[in-house]
């Protein structure tokens, strides 16, 4: 090991537990700046498990392993110094908070992340065009964050908040489910306009997903399955193909008869 | 004062309190030393008789200060209270606080921080929109405006069922009348400015608004200064007439401020309150709301944020007397540090009121350990056809929010606050008048430790 940051969002044995129950049983993953990453799995299988234990979520415990942004240890941050650090998670299920607008919120989020780097009005600009390329209204930036939101919204939320935070690296944990083929496609045109322009060129993805149709809008250079909180087989995009045609029975079994 | 005075008054403060605090204070000495000025010139504040006064204060002595449990007994608060009413102090001059800036633009002010019984500032009056002046707001003084009063009073604010209030109708200082004649609708708000300050150290305030038929005005009661204050304010709301009235109670951390507000609404009228509880170390505010004619409404919109060691006691009652009539009853409301709060929401519907609908929310937030809220909601329903709802919740930040913001860079105190503002923020968006929003927001914003968020991008 050298003195030499190792670039990436590089996740080494990382066990998680949840009340007491061990979910995640020793992750390696190494997703590379501007790469896209699958992550697919049946329910169950502790996709949102890591996806929470990356960002920090209190009740998920560490028991063993490192997760590192570009060489920074971000288990020891808290969840908004990981954001500050580059790290953006989409949730599956956002949560509301009534009484904060979706403007004031993303100013303060962008403030947070990227201090001072906008004035207010190249800020504005960036907000109008990021609803623009989302299909969006900008009524949207006047009401309440995922508050009384359809579920397509809520995602297209998480989407222009990615957009405006431009991460290093974003976790969308299953952006697609719930999603209309328009909704679907809006996601892939935010996804394909970040990584087009100069602050998210460099912006790496790890795509949870339960169905492989997402790939369709964001291209994957790499696709992992896990299966109990394992990943079991990682190959190239085609693998998504083997799991839309035999399931994720047909990748147990496949495993199970290697160990067995 | 002669010295001596001062030390009886003093002896006398002490003794009343009692060991446990509880005793009635003040004594009635004090009381009538207070009255002397109405006793030596009775015909300049006949607006209640010295019998009537000293029946008042009998029933303030002997009627139970509200309030035992659950959670915290109030009874050692409103005594306590009541033990540092600055009773022999006289006023010498003008008071000494300078006048905060106004809350808002305005048609009209009126201020009640003067020395007791004497004439209240009626600064500027209400223009009408074509162009005639009418004095909409003024002492009551006239013999007309005298009838009015004894035909109004104590029919929105039943006195004698509540110790502050009876407290209020023994002491009352000079009456305010705001009144609106039949069809006139004001464009501006009428502001009340009541000043706790200086010399003065207390006052009695008491308000009439009555808006005959058809009338429109918003008025904004805006309480500030330190002290201790307890007041009336009765609203008669005439057919088809529409009021907004907002009461801000903003006064220093060492006040005590305990008002009765009431409104009577006749047929298809509208009545909303709005009450903004954010100063005084002890407050009671009463809002009461009677729907006596068909077709009436009333909305009662109301919040509090305690921080160090407030208490803010917040009561409201919407009585349907006839129906169909409706009602929406919101508040919220939020403790800090160990603030201590509680609300009491009444909704009565009454026999024959059929087709009423009534509302009632309220939801409160702590925000440290040591912070306590009781929420106690109440429907007295005798009648069959009606729809009423309430609910209610106690609660903490929930972690998922704090997370969310958090993984969006945003730090866990800054997530609190944001999110604790973002909880009054409906409430604070259905106020009238922007300038006193900004007001209100910016308010909010340094009880929850920061600066106002800025408007939206």
């Amino acid at each position: 090991m050298g003195v030499m940051a190792e670039s990436g969002l590089v996740v080494r044995g990382l066990r998680v537990s949840v009340g007491g129950n061990e979910i995640l049983k020793g992750i390696d993953l190494a997703v590379e700046p501007g790469s896209v990453h699958a992550l697919m799995g049946p329910n169950g299988s502790g996709k949102s498990t890591l996806a929470f234990a990356m960002s920090g979520h209190p009740g998920y415990a560490i028991e063993s392993g490192t997760v590192t942004l570009d060489g920074e240890d971000l288990l020891a941050l808290s969840p908004d110094k990981r954001a500050k650090a580059g790290l953006f998670l989409s949730f599956q299920y956002p949560a509301a908070i009534p009484g904060v607008s979706v403007g004031n919120f993303l100013r303060a989020a962008r403030q947070a992340v990227r201090p001072d780097d906008l004035p207010p009005a190249k800020f504005r600009q960036l907000i109008y065009d990021k609803i623009d390329t989302l299909d969006m209204d900008v009524a949207f930036l006047s009401r309440y964050v995922n508050d009384g939101f359809s579920g397509g919204e809520k995602k297209r939320l998480e989407m222009l908040q990615l957009a405006v935070l431009a991460p290093k690296y974003g976790i969308l944990d299953e952006t697609d489910s719930g999603l209309d083929v328009d909704a679907l496609r809006a996601v892939g045109a935010a996804i394909a306009a970040l990584r087009a322009s100069d602050e998210g060129r460099r912006t790496g993805f790890l795509v949870i997903t339960h169905y492989p149709r997402i790939l369709q809008y964001v291209a994957a250079d790499r696709v992992h399955i896990m299966l109990d909180g394992r990943i079991v087989k990682s190959g190239g995009p085609d693998l998504a193909n083997v799991i839309e045609r035999d399931g994720y029975e047909a990748i147990r079994d496949e495993v199970a008869g290697a160990v067995g | 004062m002669p010295s001596a005075s001062l030390e009886a008054a003093a002896a006398e403060r002490e003794r009343a309190a009692g060991a446990d605090g509880l005793a009635p204070i003040p004594v009635r000495d004090a009381f009538e030393r207070l009255l002397a000025p109405v006793a030596a010139n009775p015909e300049a504040h006949r607006l209640v008789p010295l019998d009537v006064r000293r029946a008042a204060f009998d029933s303030y002595e002997q009627s139970v200060a509200p309030g035992g449990k659950p959670g915290r007994d109030w009874k050692h608060d409103y005594a306590r209270a009541a033990a540092e009413i600055p009773w022999d102090e006289r006023p010498e001059g003008p008071a000494s606080a300078a006048r905060p800036e106004p809350l808002v633009p305005h048609d009209a002010v009126a201020a009640f921080a003067r020395p007791a019984f004497s004439p209240l500032r009626v600064a500027s009056n209400a223009g009408h929109a074509d162009g005639r002046q009418v004095n909409y707001v003024r002492q009551i003084v006239s013999e007309a405006d005298r009838a009015l009063f004894a035909r109004s009073f104590g029919s929105a604010v039943r006195w004698g069922d509540d110790k502050f209030a009876s407290l209020a109708v023994a002491c009352m200082q000079d009456g305010l009348l705001i009144h609106v004649p039949a069809g006139v609708r004001l464009d501006g708000p009428i502001l009340i400015e009541t000043r706790v300050a200086g010399t003065l150290g207390f006052s009695f305030p008491y308000v009439l608004v009555v808006l005959d038929d058809g009338a429109e005005a918003t008025v904004i009661e805006d309480l500030s200064g330190a002290g201790f204050s307890c007041g009336i304010v009765e609203a008669i709301v005439g057919d088809h007439a529409r009021l907004d009235y907002v009461a801000v109670q903003r006064a220093g951390s060492a006040s005590t401020i305990l008002m009765n507000r009431g409104a009577v609404c006749a047929a298809d009228a509208t009545c909303r309150f709005f009450v903004a509880e954010v100063g005084a170390a002890l407050s009671r505010s009463v809002i009461a709301t009677r729907l006596a004619g068909k077709g009436s409404s009333a909305e009662i919109t109301g919040f509090f944020f305690n921080a160090g060691d407030q208490h803010v006691d917040l009561s409201s009652l919407v009585e349907h007397a006839v129906g169909p009539t409706a009602s929406r009853t919101t508040i919220k409301s939020a403790a800090t540090g160990r603030g201590q709060g509680r609300y009491l929401g009444n909704i009565r519907i009454d026999a024959h009121a059929n087709g009423s609908d009534a509302t009632l929310r309220d939801d409160a937030l702590l925000l440290s350990k040591r912070a306590h809220i009781d929420s106690v909601p109440a429907l007295e329903i005798a009648s069959n056809d009606v729809k009423a709802f309430h609910g209610a919740t106690v609660g903490s930040i929930d972690e998922d929010e704090l997370f969310y913001a958090q993984t969006r860079g945003i730090e866990r105190s800054e997530a609190e606050r944001m999110i604790a503002l973002g909880f009054f923020e409906p409430l604070v968006a259905a106020f009238p008048a922007e300038g006193l929003r900004a007001f209100l927001r910016s308010t909010l914003a340094e009880k929850a430790g920061g600066s106002s968020p800025a408007e939206s991008a």
